[in-house]
């Protein structure tokens, strides 16, 4: 028969009262056990020494570095909002980070010597035009939202957004990739400057991130040039088609006619009406 | 093979280029937009925690991302370096409080460029430095020429464990801010700085900061200054040619008064009960009172009192009312004494119903009845049984009474603030010493500009007992600059939240030995256009700074007369634990399992599958 758990608090002299760490630690049981029951029963406390629920940034920059610790904090909440630490977010801006690192490096001999004007972008594919759009707007948003008292959560949030749009762009254009490159460490460089600068080295850039301006976003990118809209035949959703932002209504007529959904269900049957809201919806009545 | 994210070597990498390349030095840079971004400046504790993270990683966003869009911007960094713990260490280890402090600011300073903070450390301002708190002394004199620091023998809060000296604002719920021990009260020769004269602009310009500080900061410190209207009431005392000053908000409710209440402080009450009957009673009663601290004061719910066989008279009425000394009416605020109308004040009407005292109402609510046995009551209404008073509103009488004393030279209409003046004296080492010589024949005397800084002598022993200084004799032992004969230096040292009411300053030209700062250099970077800090100095810190800058905008030392633009109050980092009980409960067992049955438990958790 072991001991019981009354007798070994006692001998190392804990309380109920005490964190629950303390006796993790005693009994050598593994953390991300306790991290998980913290999260899900844990009460929220100013950190402090007598609780034993402490972070050490010393220990925090030695596991994850600088840059992951600044980009947590910031991402976490509103500066102006109390927010819970947890390990969950910091490898998870951890990660981020590394998602960053890895898609530029993985394109590095792609992009490196390319040059770029914006003539460049005058006449783009759509998915081209698509990720450039968010681009740009990702690079107002986080104007936006810093320039409305200091929103840096959201400013982060919608740069995570464009890291993900960029790791499913298929065409891999090295211009438009160059751009976004650009643009995206220097949006990273007020929160995490140590890998911003590294990479702005790497992709062949001189000098340090916070030495150039901030990105600012190209207006005429942020113009929805197409536009994806639905096609309702009697009521129904039967495809969706890609016209000009300003098509007029004949245009998209035409357009949805050739459609092959549409087809099958227009084919041998009389249009009785159709109805166009601009940029919006198509709607055809048939008999 | 690609390149892993190597964040320990880049960082690295890049620290040491960035400070070798100066690349986050400033300097005025005249016709360009300047931005000021400041972050409180830490206390040399020992190590940063995450609050100051978080406090300094906004501050960095914020300056890297304005350097960025072209602004010149100002973002440095310091130490507040005087105060307790220093002192508190020597006590406990023997370091000398200048070791330990700059021991700790070597550490932190290594941490925060470790954390990539894009500060001009050039610009680096050390409160405990001489070259700083000289200029602390250099204000200080200022501020006496002028009469804004000044000497009195006041009652003060007096921490028993620390022997200090507390500011108001450093008592919480009755006890020592740092150390939790009970206040209490005791006289002390002191120095003050007169905030007082300055409560009327303090409060005015607040309205310049609407919706550009926090609200909750904005009303924290209108409560502060705490203005109210009304007016002073001399009663004279029956049988003598005192007369008893009264301070109330409400005058309309004069007519009511049945009694009068005094603070157990109050000067004026042992002088005229000596030699009465009732002598040994009061002066037994004011004793006891006197003898509890603070918070015991502060939490008594119980009204108590003794009568002193005194008699005041209404000046309106020329009714004698009887004159007690209470537990609950406070030194320190208004005149410490209070006319009682227990019709319409729920503290008098308790009072009058313990000791049998009469209820007068003289006010009566507009659209309901109201049964004074059941209480007080306080609202304003229209006012009865008050003479050529009666049928005015409250507010209407206010004035009208007030206008009314005023004429027959009963009182005068007062404006009162809750505001006190600031106790800046500390019994205490580890801070700047206030430059004042006493001289037997010369009496107090200011230190001449030329004699500055008075250094804190290195050679002290820190016993945890009262004031180390007073033990330094080739410190305290000096000459009188006026007559060249034996003086004797002031041993106090100044409050730190003196050293903070101008730091921010001293950052635009932190090098100067000539004057404070330039004010040339103060004028191209200030107001701080973004101030980021806890909410927690809301009150004592902020409040402080904007005095000081009002002060040194008065003298002509800056143009501006705010010193803080736009203030961010930054959220906490708050972390989840659980406690052993917890586990427990969610486990579904009691402290009597086996450990090796608990281990299994945690083990076979549901959440640990997931």
């Amino acid at each position: 028969m072991g001991k019981t758990l009354k007798e070994f608090l006692e001998e190392n002299h804990l309380t109920l009262n005490d964190n629950a760490k303390l006796l993790f630690d005693k009994l050598g049981l593994p953390k991300d056990i306790l991290s998980k029951l913290e999260e899900e029963y844990g009460k929220s406390d100013k950190m402090s020494k007598s609780k034993h629920n402490t972070v050490d940034p010393d220990e925090m920059i030695e596991k994850y570095g600088a840059d992951t610790v600044r980009l947590y904090i910031l991402f976490a909440a509103p500066p102006e909002n109390n927010f819970d630490w947890t390990d969950a977010g910091v490898e998870g801006a951890h990660r981020f980070l590394k998602r960053v690192w890895n898609i530029i490096l993985e394109n590095l001999e792609l992009i490196k010597d390319v040059e770029y004007t914006k003539e460049d972008f005058k006449n783009l594919s759509e998915e081209d035009q698509k990720i450039r759009r968010k681009l740009h707007q990702t690079i107002k948003k986080v104007n936006d939202d810093i320039m409305r008292n200091y929103q840096f959560n959201t400013a982060i949030a919608s740069i995570m957004e464009l890291v993900n749009e960029l790791y499913s762009y298929k065409n891999k254009s090295p211009k438009i990739l160059k751009e976004a490159f650009e643009n995206l460490i220097l949006m990273l460089s007020p929160f995490t400057p140590f890998i911003a600068d590294e990479l702005w080295r790497l992709i062949g850039k001189e000098g340090y991130t916070i030495q150039y301006p901030f990105p600012e976003p190209d207006e005429e990118a942020l113009i929805e040039k197409t536009k994806e809209i639905p096609v309702q035949i009697n009521g129904k959703v039967r495809a969706k088609i890609t016209v000009p932002a300003d098509a007029s209504e004949e245009e998209v007529i035409e357009t949805a006619l050739k459609n092959e959904s549409v087809k099958k269900w227009t084919d041998g049957k009389q249009i009785v009406k159709t109805i166009f809201i601009k940029g919006k919806i198509l709607n055809i009545v048939v008999k | 093979m690609k390149r892993q994210y190597d964040f320990k070597d880049i960082e690295e990498k890049y620290l040491k280029e960035w400070e070798e390349k100066e690349i986050f030095k400033t300097k005025e840079i005249k016709g360009k937009d300047k931005f000021y971004v400041l972050e409180m400046f830490p206390y040399p504790s020992g190590k940063i925690h995450m609050g100051h993270v978080r406090n300094y990683a906004i501050g960095d966003a914020v300056n890297r991302y304005l350097r960025m869009k072209g602004k010149n911007t100002l973002h440095p960094m310091g130490w507040d370096a005087f105060g307790m713990p220093a002192e508190n260490a020597a006590i406990k280890s023997g370091i000398h409080p200048a070791k330990w402090t700059y021991d700790n600011i070597a550490y932190m300073k290594n941490e925060l460029k470790r954390l990539g903070f894009s500060y001009d450390w050039s610009r680096e301002v050390t409160t405990c430095d001489p070259e700083y708190y000289r200029w602390n002394q250099w204000i200080f004199l200022k501020m006496y020429e002028r009469g804004i620091a000044y000497r009195k023998t006041a009652v003060v809060n007096w921490c028993p464990f620390d022997q200090t000296v507390l500011a108001n604002e450093q008592v919480i719920d009755g006890r020592c801010w740092r150390c939790d021990t009970e206040v209490v009260q005791r006289e002390i020769p002191s120095w003050f700085l007169r905030i007082t004269d300055y409560a009327e602009v303090l409060l005015e310009d607040l309205e310049k900061l609407e919706g550009k500080w926090p609200s909750s900061v904005i009303t924290m410190q209108k409560n502060w200054i705490g203005k109210s209207t009304g007016a002073t009431i001399k009663f004279p005392i029956d049988g003598s040619t005192q007369v008893l000053e009264v301070f109330t908000t409400r005058p309309d409710t004069v007519f009511g008064v049945t009694f009068m209440a005094v603070a157990p402080e109050h000067p004026l009450i042992p002088e005229l009960v000596k030699g009465s009957d009732y002598e040994d009673e009061v002066i037994g009663f004011i004793n006891r009172i006197k003898s509890l601290s603070t918070r015991e004061r502060g939490i008594v719910e119980e009204k108590e009192g003794v009568f002193t066989g005194l008699y005041a008279i209404n000046p309106l009425t020329k009714e004698k009312v009887p004159i007690y000394v209470a537990n609950y009416i406070l030194w320190g605020y208004g005149t410490g004494a209070i006319m009682a109308v227990p019709a319409h004040d729920q503290r008098d009407w308790e009072f009058a119903k313990k000791y049998g005292l009469p209820i007068k109402p003289v006010i009566k609510p507009v659209d309901r009845e109201w049964d004074f046995e059941k209480g007080a009551y306080e609202e304003e209404g229209i006012l009865i049984n008050s003479d050529g008073f009666d049928g005015l509103s409250s507010k209407e009488a206010k004035e009208k009474i007030t206008e009314f004393i005023e004429e027959k030279g009963y009182g005068y209409k007062t404006i009162n603030f809750r505001l006190r003046d600031w106790n800046i004296s500390r019994q205490r080492y580890w801070g700047t010493p206030i430059p004042i010589i006493y001289c037997s024949e010369c009496g107090t005397v200011p230190v001449p500009e030329e004699d500055l800084p008075v250094l804190l002598p290195e050679n002290v022993e820190i016993t945890g007992m009262g004031n180390p200084l007073e033990k330094v004799e080739e410190f305290m032992k000096t000459t009188c600059p006026k007559c060249g004969k034996e003086a004797r230096r002031e041993t106090d040292t100044m409050d730190t939240f003196f050293d903070s009411s101008w730091y921010f300053l001293r950052y635009c030209d932190a090098h100067n030995d000539k004057e404070p700062f330039s004010k040339e250099k103060v004028d191209y970077w200030m107001p701080v256009d973004l101030y980021i800090g806890g909410i927690e100095h809301a009150v004592l810190h902020l409040l402080y700074a904007r005095f000081f800058t009002k002060f040194l905008h008065e003298i002509g030392l800056v143009s501006i007369s705010e010193p803080f633009e736009r203030l961010l109050t930054q959220g906490m980092v708050l972390k989840k634990w659980i406690s052993i009980g917890k586990l427990l409960e969610i486990l579904g067992i009691d402290e009597n399992v086996d450990i090796d049955e608990l281990r299994r438990k945690i083990e076979e958790l549901e959440i640990v599958k997931k």
